[in-house]
């Protein structure tokens, strides 16, 4: 039975095609796992550093979550200050210059040298 | 002679005072990037995408073009005198680069790769300048079959030669075409895998799939990665970077192999600049009459290798401009940043907007003139902001990344979509799937559903059309071709050690 016969490709075909081809290479890989070929083993490192990675990652989500209801700028300014004490562990001082510097400066690039509007959230009083 | 006159357009383009300034400002952060180890070109490409989208086409492109080719020549620094790679590429750099340094030599090395890597890029401007639009007059006659073809061949390369396993490669690329079929078919309109999500319908944006994978996964591992190196102390003043006759003369040769080898490789989709510079460094060592002297110090061991990773980046654009065809995730992303201008990198290009393509070549010739420049002279005020700023590399990567994302369509969802991609990048690097495959998939994969369905609806749905259309069948076998030479070398191997 030829193409034609069968139909025309709509818009679901390619997905399917792609989806089984996936989940039988995905089936082959996990064989060859199995069977003790290079699977590398998932080393987080120490306990800490793991931490801090994860902390990282909840950081990031949580300026995500916040960006458009506080505002971008004062979302920067904590995601600095949090990363910089808890993660890199700096001294107070090293945090509030370079928090600053960092957050307001790349802010200016973004809103005033290239035009671009982020959410000023609980800036909004200022205009 | 028609070259010279598009070039002479080129050049007005370029030398505006804006392009000048974004050209100096991408070779600046590039080289920057380059020397700082963590970030690589494709993750910097893609955090600055989003901000020179207010740039216009052709100064967006002049300003990542400048990121990707000054990495090549940052990455030498801490190579050299760190005996840590800035980026993949500057690998092969630290076997006699590193030893250099130690013998007091670290001038000469960080000199000499600066030498090549400019006579590299320049030679390899010049065939960008000649095949490229000779490739695009004769693209003018593909069709979907040939396109369809095309792709094929694109990800079949990219998946064979990238990674350590073509099955893993292969559920990489998979999972990139996959997401590419998220949101509404462009012909009949029907939302897919969309899951009820409005924000889906638009399709999953390459931009914070690529910020994600390339450049916050590598912010997120390097704190579980622990890396402690420190810089060899001497002095880099210009005149001691520059080398003697001696020095010159042993480099001539690696410098011009380098520069060939480096441009044809660079065409190839899958492979790049890394190939490029370990194919050099060991033809290098087959050629030279003291192979022995590799690995501790020589020469020819910098040269070459710089030379050609350097050269690859001219290469690496052919097929993106020509073809439309990315070779690597950094091309892939470039290719990106003209389709989010309304430009399709292809045989077209050349036609429809001569003044960014032409402007770009230009730029790379001013580029790489300056980084000569900067490179001979300027090492010391690198190296010293490259140490200011490296302990607050995760903070700045992350802060760009968030605004830049969301500045591209002023949409919370990408950030969430960016950082969801970062998690799955670590995952990846940790499992050994290569990530690359997933960008050029998602770039690439309704572009080749497009071609395919063309294709068919021209035929009738008589799939003997990739048969009778003798270009797009002789693409798909070299596709098939490609996919099962990395297999057969394996076996080959295999055989010649049992014998």
């Amino acid at each position: 039975m030829s193409a034609a016969e069968a139909g025309s490709m709509g818009p679901a075909t390619f997905p399917k095609i792609l989806a089984v081809s996936l989940s039988i290479l995905v089936v082959i890989h996990w064989i060859q796992s199995r069977k003790g070929k290079t699977m590398p083993f998932f080393e987080m490192g120490k306990k800490r550093d793991a931490l801090k990675a994860v902390s990282f990652i909840v950081l990031a989500f949580g300026s995500a979550f916040f960006w458009e209801s506080l505002g971008a700028l004062p979302v920067l300014l904590l995601l600095s200050f949090v990363e910089l004490t808890w993660i890199e562990g700096f001294g107070w001082k090293k945090v509030f210059t370079v928090g600053i510097a960092l957050s307001v400066g790349i802010w200016l690039v973004f809103t005033v040298l290239l035009g671009v509007t982020l959410p000023l959230g609980l800036l909004i009083w200022l205009y | 002679m028609e070259i010279l006159q598009s070039l002479f357009v080129g050049f007005q383009t370029a030398l505006t005072p804006t392009n000048l300034f974004v050209c100096m400002a991408g070779i600046l952060i590039g080289t920057l990037v380059g020397a700082l180890p963590g970030i690589g070109p494709t993750g910097a490409v893609a955090i600055l995408l989003p901000a020179s989208y207010n740039l216009g086409p052709a100064s967006a492109i002049i300003l990542l073009a400048g990121i990707y080719y000054g990495t090549q020549y940052g990455g030498t620094i801490t190579s050299v005198l760190m005996n840590v790679p800035g980026e993949s590429a500057s690998v092969v750099t630290t076997f006699d680069g590193y030893q250099m340094a130690k013998q007091g030599r670290a001038g000469i090395a960080l000199g000499i790769a600066t030498i090549g890597s400019f006579v590299g890029g320049t030679l390899s401007v010049i065939g960008l300048m000649v095949f490229g639009p000779a490739l695009a007059d004769y693209a003018l006659a593909f069709g979907p079959p040939e396109y369809f073809g095309l792709m094929v061949l694109a990800l079949s390369l990219i998946t064979a030669f990238t990674g350590k396993s073509l099955v893993r490669g292969l559920i990489a690329t998979i999972f990139g075409l996959l997401l590419g079929c998220v949101g509404d078919d462009v012909i009949s309109g029907d939302p897919r895998l969309t899951f009820g999500i409005n924000g889906l319908l638009d399709g999953i944006q390459f931009l914070p799939v690529a910020v994600g994978l390339f450049g916050v996964s590598e912010m997120i591992e390097s704190l579980i990665r622990k890396e402690d190196s420190k810089i060899i102390k001497t002095d880099l003043r210009w005149r001691k970077v520059l080398p003697s006759w001696p020095d010159i003369r042993q480099s001539i040769g690696p410098i011009l192999r380098g520069s060939v080898l480096g441009f044809f490789v660079g065409v190839l989709p899958g492979a790049g600049a890394t190939i490029a510079s370990f194919l050099s460094y060991g033809i290098e060592q087959k050629v030279s009459s003291h192979p022995e002297r590799f690995g501790k110090g020589a020469i020819e061991g910098v040269a070459g290798p710089e030379t050609a990773n350097n050269a690859s980046t001219g290469g690496a654009f052919i097929p993106m401009l020509s073809l439309g065809i990315p070779g690597s995730g950094t091309t892939a992303i470039l290719l990106g940043a003209l389709l989010m201008f309304g430009l399709h990198p292809g045989p077209s290009l050349f036609k429809e907007a001569p003044e960014v393509v032409w402007g770009l070549i230009a730029s790379m010739y001013i580029g790489n003139i300056v980084l000569l420049v900067v490179n001979i002279g300027f090492i010391p005020p690198m190296v010293w902001i490259m140490d200011r700023i490296s302990p607050y590399m995760r903070l700045l990567v992350l802060i760009l990344a968030l605004v830049g994302v969301y500045s591209f369509r002023n949409a919370t969802l990408d950030v969430v979509i960016m950082l969801t991609f970062a998690v799955i990048g670590i995952f990846m690097k940790k499992y050994e799937f290569p990530l690359a495959p997933v960008v050029l998939g998602l770039i690439l994969g309704d572009r080749a559903e497009i071609s395919l369905r063309q294709s068919l609806t021209i035929s009738q749905n008589d799939l003997s059309i990739f048969v009778t259309h003798r270009i797009a069948a002789v693409l798909l076998i070299a596709a098939v071709i490609s996919f099962f030479l990395p297999v057969i070398s394996k076996a080959l191997g295999r055989i010649r050690s049992t014998d």
